[in-house]
Order: C-alpha cells, then sequence, then structure tokens
C-alpha cells in the first residue's frame, strides 16, 4: 500500500487566537513494504502527522493519497473508516486500551469492528496471539490480570488481527525494559517481512531508528526538513545537530573510531553488531 | 540526618513482600539515586519515606528521632517530591502562582513569600516565565517550575520520582543539569528515582532496587562494575559498559576509555 501525501497543511483551531499550523505544506510518499523512521523535536508535528495517515485527523489543505483512497478536508466518515481497516495505529501505552472481558475477546474486537465475522476474527486472534508468544493459559483471563509486557502484545494482537497493510508506531517501547524493548522491535522487523507490511516508526530513539529503519524524515516545526535513506542521514553529524537529534551510539562510537584511523565501512546497524564485528576483526 | 532502618512492606493482598530489609541513610547534601526497573519497589519505597504508606516493620528516624504515632506529619515535612507526569501536579493558574502554592499552604507571609518565589523561579531559570501557563511549557520547563515549587518551601530532601521518564531527550537534558546546579549550590539532598542507567552519573551514591531487595549499592562506578546485577535487575548497559565489558577485559571504563583503547 502506497500512501502519498500531496502538499498538505493541517491548521488547528483555525480563525480563533489559538490558531495553529501543526503541518505546513509537506509533501512526501510511503512505499509499500518499506521502514520508515519519523524523527523531531517534542512539537514537530510528529503525532499530527501519523493521526493524518488514518483518518483520526484530514487535511486543512492538500490530500493524502492511500493507494486508491483520497483523504481531503471534506472526506465523508464512510471512506475513513474503509481507510482505517488497512492502516493499524499503535499509540504510545497501547496496553490503555484494552477494555474486553478476556483476552481473546478483546483482540477480536478489531476485526469484527471491520465487519469480519465473528468465526474469522477468532482465527485470526488466535494466529497472531500464538505469533506473539501469548500464553495459551491467558486467552480467557481478563486482560487487567495480566503484566504490562503481556498487555501490551495483547494490544498489538489485536491490531495485527485486522491485517493492516500498514502499521503506525508511536513510540512503541516507551516504559518496556530492555528485554521487552528489543523482543518488540524484533517482532516488528520479522512481521514486516512475513506480511509485507510497511512500517512507520515514530520515536526519540535514534538507535531503533538507525538499526530497523530504510528511510527516515526529519519533521521540524511542521515542516519535511530531511528525507532520504536512514545509513545517509543519521550518519550525518551536522545534520542532525542542526535539529537537536543525537547521533546513534554506534555512529558516534564509529566515527570517533575513525577519527583515530580505523576504517568502519559500512557502520553496523547497533552496538551489539558492532562488538561481533570488531572480534572477527580482532581476529 | 535521616535514616530507614530495617524497612519491610507488604501490600494487604499480596504475599509477597514489596519490600525486604531495605536500610538507606541520607547525608545531608548527598545526591542519592535508586535505580530499579517496574515492580522492583522504588514506588513503595517512596511512599514510605513520603509518609504515605507505614512500614510493616522496620524504623525511620530524622536526627535520631524516631517518626511515629506522635510524629506522623514530620516526614512530609522534610521531604518535597517532582512525580513522573508533569501535567498531574500543578495547582497554579500561572507559573508563579503554582509555586507559591506551597508557602501558602504554610501560612508564609506575603512578602518572604514573593522574595522565596522569585529566587525559586531564578534558580531554574524560570523567572522570564513566570506569568505563563504552565499546561503550555515544554515537559522540561513544567518540570523545572515543579522543582521551583518543590524547592520554595525549602525541604531537607528534594525527591525525583521517574520525573525525567516522560520527556524528551532535551527536557532530560534540561532536569539533570538543574539537578546539578542545584546539588553544587545547596545543602539540599538530592533523591533520584530512576530505571535508566545514564542518568544517574552525578551521583554520589547508587542504590539498585531488585525485587524489594536492595542487590547493590555504592558509587557509580561501583555499581557500574557489576554488570551482572545490572543485566540480572534488568536495567539497559549504558553502551560504553557494553563495549568495555565485550571488548576491553570487562573492566568498566568510560566511553573516551573505551574510544582510546580500542
Amino acid at each position: 500500500m502506497n500512501i502519498l501525501i500531496e502538499d498538505v497543511s493541517v491548521t488547528y483551531q483555525p480563525k480563533t487566537p489559538f490558531q495553529y499550523n501543526a503541518l505546513k505544506n509537506i509533501t512526501t510518499e510511503f512505499k509499500s513494504g518499506q521502514f520508515y523512521g519519523i524523527v523531531g523535536q517534542t512539537g514537530s508535528g510528529k503525532s499530527t502527522l501519523v493521526q493524518l495517515l488514518n483518518g483520526l485527523i484530514l487535511p486543512t489543505t492538500g490530500i493524502v493519497k492511500i493507494d486508491d483512497f483520497e483523504l481531503k478536508r471534506k472526506t465523508k466518515y464512510k471512506m475513513i473508516h474503509e481507510v482505517r481497516k488497512h492502516i493499524g495505529i499503535v499509540f504510545q501505552f497501547p496496553e490503555h486500551q484494552l477494555f474486553e472481558e478476556t483476552v481473546l475477546k478483546d483482540v477480536m474486537f478489531g476485526p469484527m469492528n471491520m465487519g469480519v465475522s465473528e468465526e474469522k476474527a477468532k482465527t485470526r486472534a488466535l494466529h497472531y496471539l500464538k505469533e506473539l508468544h501469548v500464553d495459551p493459559a491467558l486467552y480467557e483471563k481478563s486482560p487487567f490480570d495480566l503484566s504490562g509486557g503481556q498487555m501490551r502484545k495483547v494490544a498489538l494482537a489485536g491490531i495485527l488481527a485486522m491485517e493492516p497493510k500498514v502499521l503506525i508506531l508511536d513510540e512503541p517501547t516507551a516504559g518496556l525494559d530492555p528485554s521487552s524493548h528489543r523482543e518488540t522491535m524484533d517482532l516488528f522487523k520479522r512481521l514486516r517481512k512475513e506480511l509485507n507490511l510497511t512500517i512507520i516508526l515514530v520515536t526519540h530513539d535514534m538507535n531503533d531508528v538507525f538499526e530497523y529503519t530504510d528511510e527516515v524524515r526529519i519533521l521540524e516545526a511542521g515542516h519535511i526538513v530531511e528525507s532520504g535513506l536512514t545509513e545517509e542521514i543519521l550518519t550525518n553529524q551536522a545534520v542532525l545537530e542542526r535539529y537537536s537529534l543525537n547521533l546513534p551510539d554506534v555512529v558516534r562510537l564509529s566515527h570517533d573510531l575513525e577519527k583515530k584511523g580505523h576504517v568502519i565501512d559500512p557502520i553496523p546497524k547497533s552496538i551489539d553488531e558492532f562488538i561481533v564485528e570488531w572480534r572477527l576483526r580482532d581476529a | 540526618m535521616i535514616s530507614l532502618r530495617d524497612i519491610t512492606y507488604k501490600y494487604h493482598n499480596d504475599d509477597a513482600y514489596a519490600l525486604n530489609h531495605i536500610s538507606i541513610d541520607f547525608k545531608r547534601g548527598s545526591f542519592v539515586s535508586i535505580l530499579g526497573h517496574n515492580g522492583s519497589g522504588k514506588s513503595t519505597l517512596v511512599k514510605i519515606i513520603m509518609g504515605i504508606l507505614r512500614p510493616t516493620s522496620g524504623d525511620i528516624f530524622i536526627d535520631g528521632k524516631p517518626v511515629d504515632k506522635d510524629n506522623p506529619l514530620e516526614l512530609q515535612r522534610r521531604f518535597s517530591i517532582v512525580f513522573q507526569n508533569p501535567d498531574n501536579q500543578f495547582v497554579g493558574a500561572t507559573v508563579i502562582d503554582d509555586v507559591a502554592f506551597g508557602l501558602e499552604n504554610l501560612g508564609v507571609p506575603h512578602e518572604t513569600m514573593v522574595e522565596k518565589v522569585e529566587s525559586a523561579l531564578k534558580e531554574v531559570g524560570m523567572w522570564e516565565f513566570r506569568n505563563h501557563e504552565p499546561h503550555r511549557l515544554s515537559g522540561g520547563q513544567k518540570q523545572r517550575v515543579a522543582i521551583a515549587g518543590a524547592l520554595v518551601t525549602n525541604p531537607d530532601v528534594l525527591i525525583m520520582d521517574e520525573a525525567t521518564s516522560m520527556l524528551d531527550p532535551d527536557g532530560r537534558k534540561e532536569v539533570l543539569s538543574i539537578l546539578k546546579k542545584i546539588h553544587a549550590e545547596r545543602d539540599t539532598t538530592i533523591l533520584y528515582i530512576t530505571h535508566d542507567l545514564r542518568e544517574i552519573e552525578d551521583s554520589d551514591y547508587v542504590f539498585i532496587l531488585r525485587k524489594g531487595h536492595v542487590v547493590n549499592e555504592g558509587t557509580v562506578r561501583e555499581v557500574y562494575e557489576d554488570t551482572d546485577i545490572l543485566v540480572s535487575s534488568n536495567l539497559e548497559l549504558p553502551y560504553n559498559i557494553k563495549l568495555s565489558k565485550a571488548l576491553c577485559d570487562g573492566a568498566y571504563m568510560s566511553y573516551e576509555e573505551v574510544v582510546q583503547r580500542l
């Protein structure tokens, strides 16, 4: 599923003293099956952009094209509902969205709300709960009796059970411990391959962006100020400094070692990968 | 000054102890960090220190005097706290009103109040924002206002309870640098609660909490050196530690030392 954002602006509370331009004439593209990172300071427009992609917010001017669908200022709800079948959003702390009596029912809610039959919804729910390694003993328990990490997996299974073609992740690992963090990010990586998902990751974690994404968009004050390959933008110290973003740890390390005369090309995707490669070099 | 002796705590409907035999001394003017992941007992400990929960067993002493039924509020008077979510703690319509609230509560005369609020806001670099609405500030600015509100009553101990965990990287830097300044200029004890190992570098002393037990304590360097405990406590290792452990004989090294060595 290709997404094309054409000259889109979003203005909150227009024609009032509180008028605020959250996005200003943005044009960009998200291609099918790619993994994107969206970074920028708080208030740069990241959340607005994400909400634009599934019709939670409509453009004030411009068009969002999602394959054959078009979202504009006056697009009708029926059309928006169609679009939402294909675009799943995982908000920060998705476990806050759980509400059903049992884990299984909670995961089935999304697909049934999209018009999938109960029987089919159940098949899908079981499939994705298994995929996310949720213990079958928990399926009939209340989602509120689970641990934080388990709740997040259940919430995620509910979104995947809608079988979206695009998955939007807003700080999906905030508050997770290191092992759950890695597990969750690796899961997204695997799902993207298996289901040919387009993934759009909004985060402050530059290490994750560098390790997992193909392309990156930097937002500042409602504009897309940089757009391109992750390995080019996130290794450019001058660009990142201009937008007060940190260099990924492994990039900083590689640059500092290059200053000492080591050749590190290409830069490994993570500190762990760096360690493995450095050991090989020593051996 | 303030000491916790052999504190245990058990919630009513739980079999397990949330805190097991915790003993901590807070020396005047020190910067103490308590590190631990979700469920380690950090929040329970803060509630006990604040006098919100009474320990199941164990004692708390202030300047050698035990805190008991006769002086239950003594603790609250000595401590100020800054919480995790900056939006949950504002009461004033403007920054200056919000900071004044604590003093109004204590019945401080108006003139003294005006002076104290001004100096607290200047201390955290928020004086020029005094007439702003707290809700419209950035996350880092909100927490700086909250710190001013906490310091204005001149507490013995300032507790920062995961106060940077909802901030973006810039906000986090802002708050940490203000704390560093406070630590240098005041004799207020700072009790810093976090799950982020990168934030403890300015601490004088660190406790690592896991499942209600103190599993390690010492200087920053001392706790950094025992990486096995950090990993088993489910804390994210800073990358210089990962690198020094994997590639430099395992001894703790700063980032600069690692680069030098490789």
